[in-house]
């Protein structure tokens, strides 16, 4: 690893350290707005690991989520939570093999729109099972505090990311991105890797989708597999700016900060307002927040940015 | 569960399929044109959907219009709507993205922040609260033992018709022929001389009338206008046209009509609880044999 | 070389980013905590979906309503707080949850332990209720539930999980009762039972089977329980297979989208039972009247155990004249439960003051409150609100505002069979 790299660590593991002291100085508020801000860093993160680097977008991180709230609803009363969490990420990370051996086969289009449905299809199904096998509706769970398990999940989602994406993988996934045909020629076995990407992405979801779950108290089908989380990690990346690491995280923070500011003050046009910034935002600055900075830091140096492995 | 199929009840699938598949089929026509032409995928189509049911609304409660006479309203209003939309956000993004990828993700965001915008916009003019209006009811009609609903199968004729005036312009105006070769061949098109950024504009213009039109036929069937109605119908579209293939218009009505054969199936046979379940199954089963969606050449 | 060009700009962005929110942070906190000035008004907390999929449901069923209670008090000075011996505005402070349950819960929490309000109003939905109950229990604020429907809730409450949750309505277990009873009166024959398959849906219908069965009935039942998806655009394949089987007696979980559907394609098809009960999907004049007209809705009939008719008392007709200078035409019959029960709540604090535990031990304990409908008092032992302006089952006769059919002593006209449709 050159110094540049070790640099990136260090500051994760500063802020981390910073972050951990938070409960002790933040009123509970407060505290809950960081931690639903870590959240959305992590899922975005982790969106932007498979979908920012091969460029296929995926519209079904609430599939994924909702899998791991879902498995916390079920279990999170008879298994120690980090069982339960351990579970969650089993169980989303073969699903989510099971559906990339399905569909990243297809053109990337066709793709978002398949994960597009799939938390609603899980709600049916989950809806459907309830109905007639379980006869439950709905589940009550422990609420807790859930600060610590997220700021964990997100922090170790950041490191791997940031380590996969110097390795094998990453580089895989990136050469998938910018010419996929060109990675197969060059003897890449694009379906394993893609599977993997997708796999690993969709399980720190499902991690965070547990460790948020105690939160809400009460947990059914619906509230589980809510469409917001399968757009906004996309939108948020895209909004900050989906070339560089960093782009998620900028997009994740700025977005919920302001998104909370309208809501608590524009009570009756946040929509409105929020929609507007995105558009306008992508329209000036197309490739995101962040995006002018790599063309920036490529012009300053005059040289173009490899992107091929060596 | 499953019942015994006797004739009555297979005829019954047989024509209540076709009348569902036929708005299906209308419903993601609009998205279908715009993906196919502009690659562009239009996630807010739902909510031009909701836009021309609340232009129905206003026709035939302000105006006093049959709905089904709305259409001239609403025709003209989202093909403005349309262009002006097209012309102040999308087109900068076109000119400016050199690849298709950059082009899709951009656009992507564009199109999640305009439904935002649009539904909010929607709120703030006209409230969350349903509204409805007193729609014809023409009663019932009796097919070989079998009854349907007459709105139903004008609207499904209605849907057949924008099928056929869409299948014509596409094949024999110079525009439309102008489009069906941006969607095949984008650079070829040029060369010949094509204006790809004007046909964008028109397909997405064109794209926005269909959304429209369909909500027209929408608010007929289904009284609960709201601002967020369009978002289940965007599902749909998005879903048909994987099945269909994109950009083929031979496949959006075909695989329209699969999906309602699939729907009204589940719903009348089996359970109506598991219908987006045996549509995706279905979906999956078809996406593993024929990963290009049916009809792509 | 130029990655680090890269990573010192990353690192200055991230550095920037920690100060500065930690900074904004901060100094929203220290704006919190700066001297509390004296008390001026009353200020009420109210989160719910006002934008997003759940936005019809506060919007038509109880909003409104709590702003008129609100004025009206206001419009005499407010509300008598005892121990500040005097009247004192109510200012009523409302957060969007975009029908997402993770903001629901954090800006809940935020009226609560930053703006620190007085009170609370309670959402819309069941699920949203209960993901909020929590944060009720630990900032202690009761929990009026104006709009939630479960079999859980009562279990929780008898079982003594919750002291703060208030249910309006009546709860399905309760109210499943009632309707058999009604059911067993009107000699229903051929029932078919259909719903939304959600919390609402599955929770009635299946209470409802769950009466039936207990009073040896369930062979009445030919049709169903059968629930459909909410983003369902075509009833008809149920509809007839309720014809099919001669059903006289519907029983449809419904909400109004679907509502309105089940009601267009039932007219299409010619599917009229005797007896036809549609949830909230029928109740609401702003939709109903201008889609239908008051004739073709004569005979539904809703259940969800507050019905009042407003012509019953003239302060009534006067407060749904209100309603109707609002929002354009008269509200359905349940949806005042938003406006009387927080009418106790008030009452509980001209007598109480702002001292919640004592509101709410006196609403535990059955207290009687004076209200438009008359002495209002909580029983917790069927988890409602026992009004005797307050019928369980509701019908459309002929006009905009329904009328009260059950139970009997409270009934406002007397039942009758639907008629065929127009």
């Amino acid at each position: 690893m050159n110094s540049g790299n070790s640099l990136k660590y260090y500051i994760l593991i500063g802020v981390f350290a910073v972050l951990s002291c938070a409960p002790f100085f933040v009123s509970p508020y407060y505290l809950a707005m960081l931690t639903s801000i870590l959240c959305w860093i992590g899922l975005s993160v982790s969106w932007y690991f498979f979908s920012g680097l091969t460029k296929y977008v995926s519209l079904g991180s609430a599939a994924f989520f909702g899998i791991g709230v879902y498995v916390t609803a079920v279990f999170g009363r008879s298994l120690p939570f980090p069982l339960v969490l351990l579970l969650a990420g089993v169980i989303v990370f073969l699903f989510a093999c099971g559906i990339g051996l399905v569909t990243l086969r297809l053109r990337g289009i066709f793709f978002a729109i398949f994960t597009y449905g799939l938390a609603e299809l899980l709600n049916n199904i989950i809806l459907f099972w309830e109905m007639k096998v379980t006869g439950t509706r709905g589940r009550f769970i422990i609420t807790m505090d859930v600060y610590y398990p997220i700021l964990l999940i997100t922090f170790v989602a950041l490191i791997t990311v940031l380590f996969l994406m110097r390795s094998n993988i990453g580089l895989a996934l990136r050469m998938i991105g910018d010419c996929e045909e060109a990675a197969i020629h060059f003897g890449v076995n694009t379906t394993r890797y893609k599977i993997l990407g997708f796999a690993i992405s969709s399980l720190f979801m499902g991690l965070l989708g547990a460790a948020f779950a105690p939160r809400w108290g009460y947990i059914d089908s619906g509230i589980a597999f809510n469409s917001l989380y399968s757009f906004m990690p996309a939108i948020m990346t895209l909004f900050g700016g989906a070339q560089m690491f960093i782009g998620p995280i900028v997009g994740a923070v700025i977005l919920s900060i302001l998104e909370e500011y309208l809501l608590t003050t524009f009570k009756d046009y946040f929509m409105l307002i929020l929609g507007s910034i995105m558009i306008v935002v992508i329209l000036t600055l197309p490739d995101g927040i962040t995006g002018k900075l790599l063309k920036r830091g490529v012009k300053a140096r005059g040289v173009k940015a490899p992107r091929t492995p060596p | 569960m499953i019942s015994l199929i006797t004739p009555s009840l297979f005829l019954d699938i047989l024509i209540g399929g076709l009348i569902l598949g036929a708005i299906y089929s209308v419903i993601a026509a609009g998205l279908n044109l715009q993906y196919g032409v502009t690659r562009m995928l239009n996630v807010a189509h739902g909510d031009f959907l909701m836009l021309g049911a609340y232009l129905t609304y206003f026709s035939v409660t302000l105006l006093n219009m049959n709905p089904f006479a709305s259409i001239i309203i609403v025709g003209p209003s989202m093909i403005s709507i349309g262009l002006l939309v097209y012309a102040l956000i999308f087109r900068r993004v076109v000119t400016l993205s050199r690849t298709a990828g950059e082009l899709e993700f951009r656009s992507l965001l564009l199109f999640f922040g305009l439904s935002f915008v649009i539904q909010n916009l929607a709120m703030i003019l006209w409230t969350a609260n349903y509204r409805g209006y007193e729609a014809p009811t023409l009663g019932s009609v009796n097919v070989l033992g079998v009854t349907f609903e007459v709105n139903r199968i004008i609207i499904a004729l209605i849907s057949i018709l924008i099928n056929v005036f869409l299948y014509l312009f596409l094949r024999y105006t110079k525009v439309g022929l102008a489009m069906r070769a941006t969607v095949d061949q984008p650079e070829g098109a040029q060369i010949v001389g094509i204006n790809i950024y004007t046909i964008f504009a028109i397909s997405f213009g064109i794209g926005v009338l269909l959304g429209g039109w369909s909500g027209i036929l929408i608010s007929i069937l289904y009284s609960a206008i709201n601002p967020f109605m369009g978002v289940p119908y965007t599902l749909i579209a998005l879903v048909l046209v994987v099945l269909a293939g994109v950009g083929s218009f031979k496949g959006n009505i075909v695989g329209g009509f699969i999906l309602g054969y699939l729907a009204y199936f589940t719903m009348r046979v089996i359970h109506s609880a598991l219908t987006l379940v045996v549509i995706y199954a279905i979906l999956i089963l078809i996406l593993l044999v024929r990963p290009r969606g049916l009809f792509v050449r | 070389m130029y990655r680090s060009a890269i990573t010192k700009i990353q690192a200055t962005i991230i550095a920037v980013i920690i100060v500065v929110a930690a900074i904004i942070g901060v100094v929203l906190y220290y704006q919190t905590i700066t001297a509390a000035p004296p008390k001026e008004k009353i200020k009420i907390g109210y989160v719910d979906a006002f934008t997003g999929v759940f936005a019809p449901g506060p919007e038509t069923w109880g909003t409104v309503w709590m702003e008129i209670l609100i004025d009206e008090y206001n419009a005499n000075g407010g509300l008598y707080v005892p121990e500040y011996g005097k009247k004192l505005p109510i200012e009523l402070i409302k957060y969007d949850s975009k029908s997402d349950t993770e903001t629901l819960v954090r800006l809940t929490e935020k009226a609560m332990a930053e703006d620190k309000v007085d009170l609370m109003f309670g959402p819309w939905g069941t699920s949203q209720n209960f993901a909020v109950l929590p944060l009720y229990e630990k900032y202690k604020y009761p929990l009026l539930a104006h709009a939630m429907g479960s079999g859980q809730v009562v279990d929780l409450i008898l079982s003594g999980g919750s002291k703060w949750v208030f249910p309006v309505l009546a709860q399905p277990p309760f109210g499943a009762k009632y309707v058999v009873d009604f059911l067993q009166w009107a000699n229903a024959s051929r029932i078919g039972i259909i719903g939304i398959s959600d919390l609402h849906g599955i929770e009635w219908t299946g209470q409802l089977v769950a009466e039936l069965a207990r009073r040896g009935l369930s062979d009445r039942v030919v049709v169903g329980p059968e629930l459909y998806p909410l983003t369902v655009t075509d009833l008809s394949p149920l509809i007839k297979k309720l014809k099919e089987a001669n059903v006289d007696t519907l029983w449809a979980s419904t909400y109004p989208a679907d509502g309105t559907l089940l009601i267009r394609q039932s007219m299409e098809l010619g599917f009229s039972p005797r007896i036809m009960f549609m949830g909230p999907g029928s109740q609401y004049p702003a939709i109903m009247v201008p889609t239908f007209g008051v004739k073709a809705m004569t005979g539904i009939m809703e259940y969800h155990g507050f019905e009042v008719d407003y012509k019953t008392s003239p302060k009534l007709l006067e407060l749904a004249e209100k309603y109707k200078a609002r929002v354009g035409a008269y509200p359905g019959p349940n949806t005042i439960a938003a406006y009387v029960c927080h009418q106790v709540l008030f009452e509980a604090v001209e007598k109480y003051g702002l001292n919640r535990e004592k509101i709410r031990d006196a609403l535990w304990a059955g207290e009687s409150f004076d209200t438009v409908v008359g002495p209002a008092k909580f029983d917790m032992k069927n988890v409602y609100l026992d009004a005797p302006g307050a019928g369980y089952l509701c019908q459309w006769q002929g006009e905009e505002i329904l009328k009260v059919i059950w139970p009997l002593d409270r009934a406002s006209a007397t039942w009758i069979p639907k008629p065929a449709w127009p």
